[in-house]
């Protein structure tokens, strides 16, 4: 068992050696779309994130922060609602050095957070909650131009601990490459 | 073996962590969550908004609105007999054991949920064994949106009788008040709607003969005999309705925050007389030459008399307020053992249901409804009570002109 670990863990690592790092920073637009309260319908809702990647191609490491808000109410209820959502992602692109534009694949996991203020008429209610544990995949491409501009686009499904289906998002996101 | 690296088992290991985080994620949605807590929108027992913790112990899952007490749709479709497709499921964050709706949506359907959860446990401790004759879990839909619905249906609750009881709670629009949805005296209202129609309404042989005709003629001028029985019926459904609705929720002013002061029927005080008989057939004297024109040249005053003669709700709501006099004055007789346990507006409950049963079979033997007076269900609920001098002379405004002395004419009718 524990041989079978160490070939697993070589396995993953030993490409790493043949590589030259790099480091990218930037920012990204992800648009969810998920199931609404009633589950036969699917509404969108956007996320502004913050990102930072180390790459030793073929593979690449990402840490994601996002921030989305809604707000909406029922009467004199209302709900505003902001989501902190941190994933960390490894992927891995294939044909890495053989296409201008690499596509890639790669698997997520992450941590949400709401931050809920709540009001019904004169009452107020406001406090933190854990929106719980998320497990997701990808897949997209990504590509360098003038050597620091780095562009990515992907698609995911993400599953939700606190939702009992999954949620589809698109991502853009773009960085600088030192 | 490194040639082995090169492309595909890498991905492939990557895979499989992913399919076991999937799994662990999937399988620990339902953490804790077998009697969920959530913090709801609530008006308290003084009628005041607030929050408040709310543990639902008939839910089969905190993140579906399925269980012993109620299925809870969000902006369903309806095929003519049930509404159709998912069960609501409400977004949830949570703060220790305590779930947050972290939208609108969730919160209503939840605190809609949480209404007939208390309704479920209410009537099993307060109506005598046997006089309930509706079924578990009611089955409401919950709307937002106005599709589909003429927006003259926003800002109201309905009650569908056939042929599975749909409790629907409409779009609420006005932004300053309570919406319907956390009105524990409008759900009531609605919620005593389907005793109503299992207990009397659709009990009645007279009902199932009905036309299309009487039915659409029973909503405004009661054209027909049959359209009459129906209006009558429906005058006694809102009022009692009413009366259920400050019984359950022990507010009498529960239309108030919803409706505003303006709109809502205040129940809390004396009674106005019923329409007489003659007065509600006025309009069919009226109605076969009323065109538009004449209606708008009508003076003021006839045309109010004209709606209000009518309108089952402003006729009802003077059998809700007869009814709320004698339940706050706690002059409903203690029926049951336990009666000494309930509190005076349980007990009102409590006789207001068993009673039911009684006035079914006293409108079976009815068959000239034609000439049936409106303040039958006054004499029905108020002749054979004690009542004090007070609560009677309240009780007695409320009949109509053609029972100027009220209760005591009740031999008659």
């Amino acid at each position: 068992m524990r041989k079978s670990l160490v070939a697993l863990l070589f396995l993953l690592v030993a490409p790493l050696a043949y590589a030259t790092p790099e480091m990218t920073i930037g920012t990204g637009l992800d648009a969810r779309i998920g199931r609404d309260v009633n589950p036969d319908y699917y509404s969108s809702q956007a996320f502004g994130q913050l990102y930072g990647e180390y790459a030793i191609h073929p593979w690449s490491f990402l840490m994601e922060l996002e921030f989305g808000q809604t707000n909406g109410n029922n009467g004199n209820y209302s709900v505003k609602n902001s989501t902190y959502t941190t994933m960390a992602w490894a992927r891995y692109e294939p044909w890495y050095g053989q296409l201008r534009i690499s596509p890639f694949a790669g698997a997520g996991l992450g941590w949400q957070f709401h931050d809920t203020e709540s009001k019904f008429g004169s009452a107020r209610d406001e406090g933190w909650s854990d929106g719980g544990g998320i497990a997701a995949i990808s897949g997209g491409a990504m590509a360098t131009f003038f050597k620091h501009w780095n562009v990515e686009s992907e698609l995911r499904l993400a599953k939700f601990q606190m939702q009992s289906d999954v949620t589809f998002a698109f991502l853009l996101r773009t960085g600088y490459t030192f | 073996m490194l040639k082995f690296r090169s492309r595909f088992l890498q991905p492939a290991i990557l895979c499989l962590a992913t399919l076991a985080s999937l799994s662990l994620v999937s399988c620990t949605q339902d953490r804790d969550s077998s009697t969920p807590t959530y913090r709801i929108p609530y008006i308290d027992e003084n009628g005041q908004n607030t929050f408040r913790d709310i543990t639902l112990t008939t839910l089969g899952s905190a993140f579906e609105m399925n269980g012993r007490a109620a299925i809870i749709y969000f902006n369903p479709s309806n095929n003519g007999q049930t509404f159709t497709g998912a069960i609501a499921q409400p977004h949830l964050g949570k703060s220790g054991s305590l779930f947050r709706p972290i939208d609108p949506q969730s919160g209503t359907v939840i605190a809609t949920y949480a209404f007939f959860e208390k309704m479920f446990f209410y009537e099993k401790k307060v109506l005598l064994a046997g006089d309930s004759q509706i079924s578990w879990p009611r089955i409401v839909g919950v709307y937002s949106s106005v599709d589909k619905m003429s927006p003259n249906d926003e800002n109201n609750a309905a009650y569908i009788p056939m042929p599975q009881g749909l409790t629907e709670i409409m779009p609420f629009t006005d932004n300053g008040r309570d919406a319907l949805a956390f009105n524990h005296g409008v759900l009531g209202h609605e919620h005593f709607h389907a005793h109503f129609d299992m207990s009397v309404q659709s009990k009645l042989a007279s009902i199932k003969s009905m036309s299309e005709v009487d039915i659409a003629s029973s909503r405004g001028c009661p054209a027909t005999a049959n359209a009459y029985e129906l209006k009558l019926l429906t005058i006694w459904n809102e009022g009692l309705a009413d009366a259920y609705g400050a019984m359950v929720s022990e507010q009498p002013t529960f239309m108030t925050v919803s409706f505003g002061p303006e709109a809502a029927r205040p129940i809390a005080i004396d009674p106005l007389p019923f329409q007489s008989a003659a007065t509600l057939k006025k309009c069919r004297a009226i109605f076969p030459t009323l065109t538009k024109e004449k209606l708008q040249a009508m003076p003021k005053d006839q045309l109010n008399e004209l709606v209000t003669s009518i309108d089952p709700h402003l006729n009802g709501a003077q059998l809700a307020r007869a009814m709320f006099a004698v339940a706050n004055h706690d002059e409903f007789p203690a029926l049951g053992a336990d009666a000494a346990t309930l509190n005076k507006w349980q007990r009102s409950a409590r006789y207001l249901i068993h009673r039911l049963k009684d006035f079914k079979t006293a409108l079976e033997k009815k068959t000239d409804w034609e000439n049936m007076q409106p303040d039958y269900a006054l004499c029905f609920f108020f002749k054979d009570l004690n009542l004090s001098a007070e609560t009677k002379a309240i009780v007695n405004k409320a009949f109509s002109s053609d029972y100027p002395d009220g209760v005591a004419q009740c031999g008659s009718l």
